[in-house]
Formats: C-alpha cells, sequence, structure tokens
C-alpha cells in the first residue's frame, strides 16, 4: 500500500451562505446565516437566540442561535460540550446568563402550561428506584396534571412494553427496561416536545430498533424530539438533522450530509474498485484529479476536492485506460465523518 | 374456520383528557413524600423506625392514660400533667423524627434526579417547596400533635377530660394552634438545615445540631456565662413547649426565671417566629440559587 500527495491545490472559494473557511472562536462554522432556512418544516417549536450560559468563569454554552421544527433532532457534541446545560435551559430548569430560549414560543422557565407540554426524559436514571414502573409512571401523571392518570400510565407502558402490573422496583431493572420507564414518563403527559438525553443508551437492539421507529412515529405526528446521543450510528438512523455542540459553541446545523457538502475545505475521500489500481492513481495524479491517493490490492483510495467533477471524469477515464470500474463508494459522508470534523477542528 | 378479526391501533396513544392544574401536582408530591417517609408501600424494615420513634412519641400519653383507667376517678386534677407538657416530653423524640423527615423529604429529591423531573412538570420551585412542607408538617403532626390528642380523648372517655363541650373544644383549639405552630416551626427548621446538604447523613447531623447544639449554646450562655434569661426563647428545644403552655394560659419551664418576672409571651412567640424565619429563609434562599442538575 502506497500514499501519494501531491501539493494541495488552492481551496475552492466558499459557497454563498457559509464560513467555514475562515472559523473564528466566536463564530458557528455552518449553518448560522441559515437558520431562517431550517429543514424543519411547519412552525417553530424550540429556539434559541445568543444563548449563553455561564457558571462563573466558565462559559458552558456561549452564543447558541437555532430553531428546530417537528421531527427529530440530534444534538451531538462531546463530553462537556453543553449538551446538558443547553437541554436544561430548553426545559426551563435553568435560565441563560444572556439571550432567549422559547418553547412552543414561550419560556419555559416561567410558564407553567408550556412545561405541562414537555416531556423530559434525563440520562441520570436513578430516580425512585423504589417504586415499579406503574408508580413511578403514575407520579409522572399526576404531577403532569393528567385525570386519567391511572389508564394513561397503562397505555404508555404497553408503549414501551412494559407491564403496568410488575410489582418489582425499578431499582432491580435492567438498563434498558430503565430507559423505557423514563421514555413512558416522558410520554405520560402527551407532550409536545419531547427531550430525551441519551435515551437509546442499554438497550438491546430489537429494544432499539423499536424505539427508533417509535420516535419517528412521535415525529410524524407532529411531535418534535430533541435527542442526544453518543452514539453516531443510531443517530443517523434516527434523522438527518444535527446540532453540534463543540466547546459550548454550536459548531454546525442541519442535515448532517449537507453539512459535509458545505465542508469545502476538507477533500472528499472516495473509495474506487478497480482491477488495476496501481494504473488508475497514477493517472488520477497525472491529471490532477486527485489530491491525494492510497493503492489497496483492488482499489484505489482518492481524496478530491469536487466529488461531483471527479463523478463525471472517473468513468470516462476507466474506460480510456481500459480498466475495469468495480464500485464507486464515498467513505467520509456519513455522520461520525462529519461530527469529528467538526469537533476536532474546535480543538 | 375463526372469527374475523382486525387490529385498529398498535401505534401511540394521544391523552385527548382533562388536564389538571398546579394543585393536583403538589398533591401528588404531597402524598407521594408522605408514603416514602413512612415507608409506605415498601419493605417493611423501611416502616420500622418511623412506626418505633411513632410509638415512642406516645409512650407517655399511653403511660398516664394506663394510669388514667388504673385509677380512674381517684386521679385528681393535679396528678394530671397538663395538656402542653405532652408536647414536651417527647420533644427529642420529635427531634429525632425530623432528622429523618426532612432529608428523606427534600435531599433524595436532588440527589437522584427527580428535582429535576418535578421542575418540568408544571411544578415551579415555591410549589414544590410549599408541598414538601406540608408533607413535612403532616407526618411531624403525628408525634407532635397525635400523643396530646389521644391523651385528651382518653380523658374525655374516663370521664377526666375538660367540663363542658365549650371547655373540651377550647383545649381541642389550644391543642391544635399548639401543634400547627410546633410542627411549622420544625418543619422550617429542619427542612432548612436539609436544604444546605446534597447528603441525607449529613443533613441529619445539620437538623440535629442545629436544634440540640443551639440549645446547649443558649443553655450555656443563660446558666454558665449568666446571660439574660429571656435569651431561652431562642432555645429550638425549650421556645417551642413555652409557646405551647403560654397558649394554654402557663408559663413553662423555659419563661421561668428565679427572683425576675417570667418571660413576656409576646418574646416567646417572638423567639418561634425569628427561628422559623430563619430556617425558612436559608430554605427558599437555597432553592432560589439551585439549578436542577
Amino acid at each position: 500500500m502506497s500514499n501519494v500527495s501531491p501539493p494541495p491545490p488552492p481551496p475552492p472559494p466558499p459557497l454563498p451562505g457559509t464560513r467555514i473557511s475562515s472559523p473564528t472562536p466566536s463564530e458557528p462554522l455552518i449553518g448560522a446565516e441559515d437558520l431562517s432556512a431550517w429543514p424543519g418544516t411547519g412552525p417553530v417549536m424550540v429556539e434559541a437566540i445568543g444563548v449563553t450560559k455561564s457558571f462563573g468563569d466558565v462559559v458552558a454554552v456561549s452564543d447558541v442561535t437555532f430553531q428546530i421544527g417537528s421531527g427529530v433532532t440530534a444534538i451531538l457534541g462531546p463530553n462537556g460540550a453543553g449538551k446538558s446545560t443547553l437541554f436544561r435551559m430548553l426545559c426551563g430548569l435553568t435560565q441563560p446568563s444572556s439571550g432567549t430560549v422559547t418553547m412552543l414560543g414561550r419560556n419555559a422557565g416561567a410558564d407553567r402550561e408550556v412545561r405541562g407540554r414537555i416531556g423530559l426524559a434525563p440520562q441520570q436514571d436513578a430516580l425512585f428506584d423504589r417504586l415499579s414502573a406503574g408508580a413511578f409512571v403514575a407520579l409522572a401523571a399526576q404531577t403532569h396534571g393528567v385525570v386519567r392518570a391511572e389508564s394513561r400510565t397503562r397505555e404508555v407502558l404497553a408503549q414501551v412494553e412494559l407491564d403496568v402490573d410488575d410489582p418489582k422496583p425499578v431499582g432491580s431493572f435492567s438498563k434498558g427496561m430503565r430507559q423505557r420507564v423514563k421514555l413512558a414518563a416522558a410520554l405520560v403527559n402527551d407532550p409536545d416536545v419531547l427531550v430525551l438525553d441519551e435515551p437509546l443508551t442499554g438497550l438491546d437492539p430489537i429494544q432499539r430498533q423499536r424505539m427508533i421507529a417509535l420516535f419517528g412515529e412521535l415525529a410524524e405526528r407532529g411531535k418534535c424530539l430533541l435527542v442526544s446521543s453518543h452514539v453516531l450510528d443510531e443517530v443517523a438512523r434516527l434523522g438527518s438533522n444535527v446540532l453540534v455542540l463543540a466547546q459550548g459553541r454550536l459548531a454546525a446545523a442541519g442535515d448532517y450530509r449537507s453539512l459535509r457538502d458545505l465542508m469545502d475545505d476538507r477533500p472528499h475521500r472516495v473509495r474506487v474498485g478497480t482491477d488495476r489500481p496501481q494504473q488508475l492513481a497514477a493517472a488520477l495524479i497525472e491529471r490532477g484529479s486527485a489530491r491525494g491517493v492510497t493503492v489497496l490490492a483492488d482499489a484505489v483510495i482518492v481524496d478530491i476536492d469536487d466529488i461531483d467533477g471527479f463523478g463525471r471524469i472517473i468513468a470516462p477515464l476507466t474506460v480510456d485506460l481500459g480498466l475495469r470500474l468495480d464500485e464507486l463508494v464515498p467513505l467520509d459522508d456519513d455522520l461520525e465523518s462529519v461530527f469529528r470534523y467538526l469537533v476536532e477542528r474546535r480543538r | 374456520m375463526t372469527a374475523p378479526a382486525e387490529i385498529f391501533d398498535r401505534g401511540y396513544r394521544r391523552y385527548e383528557g382533562e388536564r389538571t392544574g398546579v394543585w393536583q401536582a403538589m398533591r401528588s408530591v404531597l402524598w407521594h413524600t408522605i408514603r416514602s417517609v413512612l415507608g409506605i408501600g415498601r419493605k417493611g424494615r423501611h416502616k420500622v423506625f418511623p412506626a418505633l420513634v411513632a410509638l415512642v412519641a406516645f409512650l407517655p400519653s399511653i403511660a398516664f392514660l394506663a394510669f388514667a383507667v388504673l385509677i380512674g376517678d381517684m386521679l385528681s386534677e393535679e396528678l394530671r400533667p397538663p395538656y402542653w407538657e405532652l408536647f414536651g416530653l417527647p420533644i427529642l423524640v420529635v427531634v429525632l423524627f425530623a432528622t429523618l423527615v426532612a432529608p428523606e423529604a427534600l435531599v433524595r429529591d436532588r440527589r437522584d434526579g427527580m428535582f429535576r423531573l418535578y421542575l418540568s412538570t408544571p411544578l415551579t420551585k415555591p410549589t414544590y417547596l410549599l408541598a414538601k412542607f406540608a408533607a413535612v408538617m403532616a407526618v411531624m403532626a403525628i408525634v407532635v400533635a397525635g400523643p396530646v390528642l389521644l391523651l385528651l380523648v382518653g380523658y374525655t372517655v374516663q370521664n377526666l377530660g375538660p367540663d363542658g363541650f365549650g371547655a373540651w373544644i377550647g383545649v381541642l383549639g389550644r391543642i391544635l394552634l399548639s401543634s400547627v405552630l410546633i410542627v411549622g416551626f420544625m418543619a422550617a427548621l429542619s427542612l432548612g438545615a436539609s436544604s444546605l446538604t446534597d447528603r441525607r447523613a449529613i443533613a441529619s447531623v445539620g437538623v440535629l445540631g442545629a436544634v440540640v447544639g443551639v440549645s446547649i449554646v443558649v443553655g450555656i450562655c443563660v446558666d454558665a456565662i449568666g446571660l439574660r434569661h429571656e435569651l431561652r426563647v431562642l432555645d429550638p428545644l425549650g421556645a417551642p413547649v413555652e409557646m405551647a403552655a403560654r397558649i394554654f394560659g402557663e408559663v413553662g419551664p423555659a419563661g421561668e426565671s428565679r427572683g425576675s418576672a417570667a418571660t413576656p409571651t409576646w418574646l416567646v412567640f417572638a423567639g418561634v417566629a425569628a427561628w422559623t424565619t430563619v430556617w425558612l429563609s436559608v430554605l427558599v434562599t437555597r432553592y432560589r440559587r439551585l439549578t436542577a442538575v
């Protein structure tokens, strides 16, 4: 295997409406100018404008602005990025040091009615370990003022496939079962906005699949779901809308596939399967069609700036060279790649 | 041949029913806190300590009643303790109960994340604290008002109670008023002290220190150093009982002084009110600053 890296060409001009090429610590990387064009449809359900939260000298969230409509939106970020602080501000549990946060058009911290339309599933799972699942969810229903607390408790526990009559305390449940109890408690008041902190952690693959399907169904019914997760593969299955936080700042917002397209200072990486990889690699370098190539036994890994242009030239090129073109696979347009790029450039 | 069947809806079901206001939420927190403190709905071992403390608190009343049953009419009024004294006899047990109740009611929610969940509902910090305060008062009333009420009822059954319906109602009213004030004082003190820490054991020690520790300091100031006896109105153990004595029109041990006039009644009430205000302020200030982490 060999790696050839010619001098990089000058960076292409930035796309209109992005500042990705010259990030400064005080500016979001992507999407800040396009907030009005947030991909969510329908009315804005959650909005943060210039939100900053400080704890003494520590700035946990800094000048964050975004709007979210119905559907699933994943909030991503490494530990300490400010996700939990942002969640707390959204739910009205703490007020921002500056800026405004509104949920359904109002300040959740000051508006009781709005809090009645929020469902929160926190990451912590100690909660009332001594209560049964039924008792815990019924308590959540009562504090939300649900009149038919008992029947509603039965409904939502059935939704997450738990038995309301199971007398075992939640403390004796597995991690996955506790997650489902928390989710049931968050759903018990039929909220318009669901704030779910790591909701899929601990679930087995089948349960995870069912939860993702349930989230999809809730989103289809017009609910807004804010989901934080460390498992990027899960987030990609939940939906494509993401908010990426890094060091308390909003690093990106929007569809992660579109975000990848906006990363024009970073070459795309494509795997080109062929029967003669060395010949193809040499031709690509000679024509200036690649920033770098890595030759494998049956393929060439190509770093390119212009993914669309490469798509246009690769097929004619292989025909001209008399090579067989086996596959053309993008290697870095997944969420993990986008996330790593956005977070690492902040460090 | 099987009967025809149809699945109508296996998906998410909306809640279309009525929603009540914050009172329902407060009632729910209150009732849940009472259950939690008394171990209701939990294994037997969780009920042992509250039951034991309650039993000890009732012991003086039970002893006096047993005496009344055995001797009957021969038990003269002078041999019967005034009702207000029944607030003082088990006072240490009441304090012990407070060290259990308030930390359980308040600290656990902060430690296990329920405080955050409560505040994401229509509850606010003030309504949450009000519900907790009411719950602690309700539980404390068992050991504060319970023994005195038992004595009143027992004496009445034995024909040793107050003479006439009017007098009986008067005594009942004084018992209830004394109970509410003492329980309110204890609830403010124990919740205020418990709000300062996230560890239940430390909270219990804090409550004990705020009552017994301050009581010892006041005792030293008056008895050893020789400061004015009116300072006893700041004794968290003596002042509430003295207040009950004044409600019954008498002077208790904390208000007496050899060679000088009894402490004025207003000063006794002011002492209790001052401590109640101080600890309520601690509680409110602490929770105002508290972030639901």
